[in-house]
């Protein structure tokens, strides 16, 4: 299926237009939704990369209840704050809040041309990264969990601490690795999600800070003896180099 | 010659004096006293009272004085003291130890020459020296001389001091009396006439400390692969010098040569020699042991020989409790332990005091004839405690368990011949090592089960004692054993039921040799069973009878049977004879089987049972593969396959009427031993959930830091949880949100309502 020309051409936004673009992947069966497949769909013709952050980004923007999923109310509240109605706009303001809150780039320089999209919302988080940072952490972990459920689990956390986290610490590398290697943790509470970005954002990576005996959750605790360990067994090795 | 002199011109009475003088202070003077004592006096006073001269006298006597030392000193200086060859012990030169007995020899000439001097020359001090100011008495003057002499003489210094060096040292090395010992005293005394004994005894501590301290060096090095030697040698170097000041110094000089003997020997050897404490008790020295701890209480090192008493225990108990191997004989070696610990604190490391009051006198050692009281130090007291509590944690739940288990054996074993003291004082032994261990949950849990295993079958030697350890248990270490309680009251009460349901039944019927125990699960650590087996259609009429009958009585209970702890009594009727036999009540269902048929298959078996397979098999075995072997398999092999054949084995004999066979169960019990403590761990997180979300619920909001506190004080006198646990305790309340973390500090954790 090729994109209609039309909703591709960066036009100027009217909610009409918006709503056209809905209805262009909304179900055939409900209309008033844009279920995973059109969803996926709109990814791939605004050329949006799925395993990225962007569709999160997306979801945390239109304030989804659901993974892969936009009602028509979620879809013209956010269209309407970005003031934008074409898959380029569309995708041009996810980038700029994927450079700027995930890949830690400079914000844009503001300049008189007019903006593709309404930047007004850009700026705002431009001006506390971190705190956007924060939200949209905090808005994923909702948006993954299921309803009935206290926790999600650990496979799925770690392919969001993939696509969130890794890109900004290193460190969350090895936390990863230490978790398949362990292999034992089930799964994500609430308490450790919100833990690992604190972990991610206060302890120097090189781990000297951590206070071994403070509040941390066990799986922190670990990970940290676990690198300790290995960064001791590696050592004699090098001095004998040197 | 007479005549001449008696018809020379007598002398004057100062002239008179004055010839007296140089002829008392002359030794050896050939020419005898020109006049008799009486007519010196007389001289003496008409000098001094008729003529008025007695400082021309007093000036006299003080140039006759001084010329009376520069003699004595010169005879001194060129005495050699050496008498011969005869005093060359070992080839030394004793000339010097000889110059001591000249010494004295002198001193006592002077001395004795100036009492008779004073006593010529009374009115000299009673009326000249009396009456003028700033002078010393006759005696006074002499002495002063005397001393500014010798004892202020450097040359005469260096020769007594060398000549007590030598005698000193040689004594020190051969360990003996010299022969010449006996001037030592004589020096001292004149020593103490002329008030020098202070230089002398000063001399004295110094050479005994450089004496000593080589000598620590060279037996510290000589005797280095053995502490205890060199502690032996301490100790006879110290009798030998409290010996040796006894016979020659001055009372007073006892404690400060002792003092420097001590310091000498000791210093920087104390921690080496406080090893041997290990090895003294080991084989109950309390001779050593004792005397080692009057000697580090007097050099002030109580606390090196306390660490080395404490490191040892520690050690020791570490050693016995982490042995694996011989984990059977743990608590034996430890109670062997802690009474060596005990003899060697009320043996040898206690302080005697004056008996004071009467709390005291307990402790006082029948047959001491003073009243004195020996008090045991506190210090190793604790020591010993410590050293149990540190060196149990080695080993987490074992030695709780051990204990639990050697108790039980006691239990069953019963007092035998011993009295009932003698009996008490076993388990008391045993209950004294249960104090140490943090492990508390643990011992209650082992003893419990065992408890209710020895009640159940019977197996308790007395149930006066069970009932008055249950008693101790609860009123001195843990209230929860309050539950030994509730289980002889459901013993007492089932037996009282039997007895009344027996009573109903005719007396001929099948129902009389059913037993029924009814237990509350509560009271007893049982586990509540599906269905386990399936009985003979008559056992299990009985069983509902019994049933019915119980639920008349109390309408309010549900019964259910653990047949697990069933056992039966079976009369077999073997080729060689009837033999009653004894077994559990799985072993007698499968048993009763083969009533109906000779021979029967592994699946027959189990259909007809159905048992659950693992036990099943154990039983099969318990029946056909031990040592009374009532059942033939076939074919013949220790384990028990799907495939295997049973046939009953009417060859059986033995030569007891009644039978007992083991059944398996009873040799698992490591398995069991895994499985309570399984089980403990669990109960273990239940404490651990219960008290922090009990804290919390008071506190509203707490650090963790402070949380993980009070838990670990919350639980402690059942047992001390690890860190880690109790973190992973309050990450689960986080996740069923019974907390969670304050936005504000992620230290904090709040009570979620």
């Amino acid at each position: 299926m090729t994109p209609t020309p039309s909703l591709l051409k960066p036009e100027p936004y009217t909610p009409q237009r918006a709503l056209y673009l809905f209805k262009n992947y909304a179900d055939s069966d409900n209309p008033n939704v844009i279920g995973p497949e059109g969803f996926e769909r709109l990814c791939a013709e605004a050329e949006i990369p799925m395993e990225g952050a962007m569709p999160l980004l997306l979801a945390w923007q239109m304030n989804a209840s659901e993974m892969a999923k936009l009602t028509k109310e979620e879809w013209v509240k956010g269209t309407d704050i970005f003031k934008l109605s074409s898959l380029s706009a569309l995708a041009t303001a996810l980038a700029d809040l994927e450079s700027l809150l995930i890949r830690n780039q400079k914000p844009l320089e503001r300049s008189n041309k007019k903006d593709p999209y309404d930047r007004t919302q850009y700026w705002k988080y431009a001006d506390d990264t971190k705190g956007a940072f924060h939200k949209f952490y905090t808005f994923c972990y909702n948006l993954v969990k299921p309803p009935q459920s206290r926790n999600i689990d650990m496979e799925t956390s770690m392919a969001f601490w993939s696509v969130l986290l890794v890109p900004k610490y290193p460190i969350m590398t090895e936390v990863l690795e230490f978790i398949n290697e362990k292999g034992s943790y089930k799964a994500t509470n609430k308490d450790l999600w919100t833990m690992m970005l604190e972990f991610c954002t206060t302890v120097q990576p090189s781990l000297t800070d951590y206070e071994s005996d403070g509040a941390w959750p066990t799986l922190l605790d670990d990970f940290v003896t676990w690198k300790r360990d290995k960064s001791s067994n590696g050592r004699p090795g090098n001095a004998m180099e040197h | 010659m007479t005549t001449a002199s008696a018809t020379r011109q007598r002398d004057t009475p100062f002239e008179l004096l004055r010839k007296c003088i140089t002829i008392l202070l002359t030794k050896d003077s050939p020419e005898p006293l020109p006049a008799t004592y009486e007519a010196i006096y007389r001289a003496c006073q008409s000098v001094v009272t008729i003529s008025a001269n007695g400082e021309g006298l007093y000036d006299r006597l003080k140039i006759e004085l001084e010329r009376c030392l520069t003699r004595l000193v010169e005879e001194l200086m060129n005495s050699p003291g050496q008498r011969g060859a005869s005093m060359n012990v070992d080839g030394e030169n004793h000339g010097s130890v000889e110059w001591l007995g000249q010494f004295v020899q002198i001193c006592q000439w002077f001395e004795d020459q100036i009492v008779l001097l004073r006593s010529l020359l009374t009115y000299l001090d009673q009326v000249y020296v009396v009456a003028t100011p700033g002078l010393l008495s006759v005696k006074d003057l002499a002495y002063s001389i005397f001393a500014s002499n010798t004892f202020e003489n450097w040359r005469i210094v260096e020769r007594w001091q060398a000549g007590v060096k030598d005698w000193l040292s040689w004594e020190r090395r051969v360990r003996l009396d010299h022969e010449l010992r006996l001037y030592i005293p004589a020096l001292v005394s004149h020593l103490v006439s002329h008030r020098q004994y202070a230089n002398f005894e000063a001399y004295y501590i110094d050479i005994t400390q450089e004496f000593y301290k080589a000598d620590s060096e060279q037996h510290a090095e000589t005797m280095k692969a053995d502490p205890r030697d060199f502690f032996r040698h301490v100790r006879r170097r110290i009798e030998e010098e409290d010996q040796r000041s006894k016979d020659v110094l001055l009372a007073g000089s006892l404690a400060p040569v002792r003092v420097v003997v001590e310091k000498s020997l000791l210093e920087g050897r104390l921690d080496w020699i406080s090893t041997t404490v290990g090895p003294y008790m080991e084989v109950n020295d309390l001779d050593s042991l004792s005397s080692m701890y009057k000697l580090f209480s007097r050099v002030g090192a109580l606390k090196v020989l306390c660490a080395a008493f404490k490191g040892y225990m520690l050690t020791s108990v570490k050693t016995i409790v982490t042995d694996e191997v011989l984990d059977d004989d743990m608590v034996g070696r430890l109670l062997q332990l802690k009474a060596s610990a005990d003899v060697a604190i009320y043996g040898a490391f206690y302080d005697t005091k004056p008996s004071g009051g009467p709390s005291s006198a307990s402790l006082s050692k029948a047959g001491t004839t003073s009243s004195t009281t020996q008090v045991p130090n506190k210090e190793f007291i604790y020591a010993l405690s410590d050293a149990f509590t540190t060196g149990f944690k080695a080993r987490r739940n074992k030695p709780a368990e051990m204990i639990a288990k050697y108790l039980d054996k006691a239990m069953r074993k019963g007092q035998g011949t011993s009295s009932d003291s003698a009996f008490e004082k076993i388990l008391d032994d045993a209950l004294a090592l249960y104090r140490f261990t943090d492990d508390k949950d643990v011992f209650r849990t082992f003893y419990h089960r065992a408890l209710a295993k020895r009640l159940l079958l019977e197996k308790s030697a007395s149930d006066d004692f069970e009932k008055a350890m249950l008693k101790k248990l609860k009123e001195n270490y843990d209230p929860e054993f309050g539950m030994g309680e509730e289980m002889f009251k459901d013993l007492a009460l089932s037996k009282e039921m039997m007895r009344d349901y027996h009573s109903k039944l005719p007396w001929d019927s099948f129902g009389q040799s059913l037993s029924v125990v009814v237990l509350q699960r509560s009271a007893w650590p049982f586990i509540a069973r599906d269905k386990t087996i399936d009985l003979p259609l008559d056992m299990q009429d009985e069983l509902t009878r019994y049933a019915g009958y119980y639920k008349q009585r109390h309408s309010g209970h549900t019964l259910s049977w653990d047949h697990a702890l069933g056992t039966a009594t079976l009369k077999a009727r073997f080729k060689a004879g009837t033999k009653d036999l004894s077994v559990s009540l799985y072993q007698g269902v499968v048993l009763l089987l083969f009533n109906e048929a000779e021979e029967l298959k592994y699946d027959e078996i189990l259909e007809a049972t159905r048992l659950d397979e693992t036990e099943l098999k154990r039983t099969l075995q318990s029946l056909a593969c031990g040592k009374k072997r009532v059942l033939k398999k076939v074919p013949m092999g220790r384990e028990v396959e799907n495939g295997d054949v049973f046939r009953f084995n009417a060859d059986f004999d033995d030569p007891h009427p009644k039978v007992h066979i083991n059944s398996i169960q009873a040799k698992v019990s490591p398995e069991e031993s895994k499985r309570t403590q399984v089980s403990i761990e669990g109960d273990r997180k239940l404490s651990l959930d219960a008290a922090i979300v009990r804290i919390m619920k008071a506190k509203k909001e707490m650090t963790y830091e402070k949380l993980k506190a009070a838990t670990i004080d919350a639980v402690k006198n059942h047992f001390v949880p690890q860190v880690d646990v109790i973190k992973k305790r309050v990450d689960a309340l986080v996740e069923n949100e019974y907390l969670e973390r304050s936005k504000r500090d992620k230290n904090v954790f709040l009570y979620v309502a």
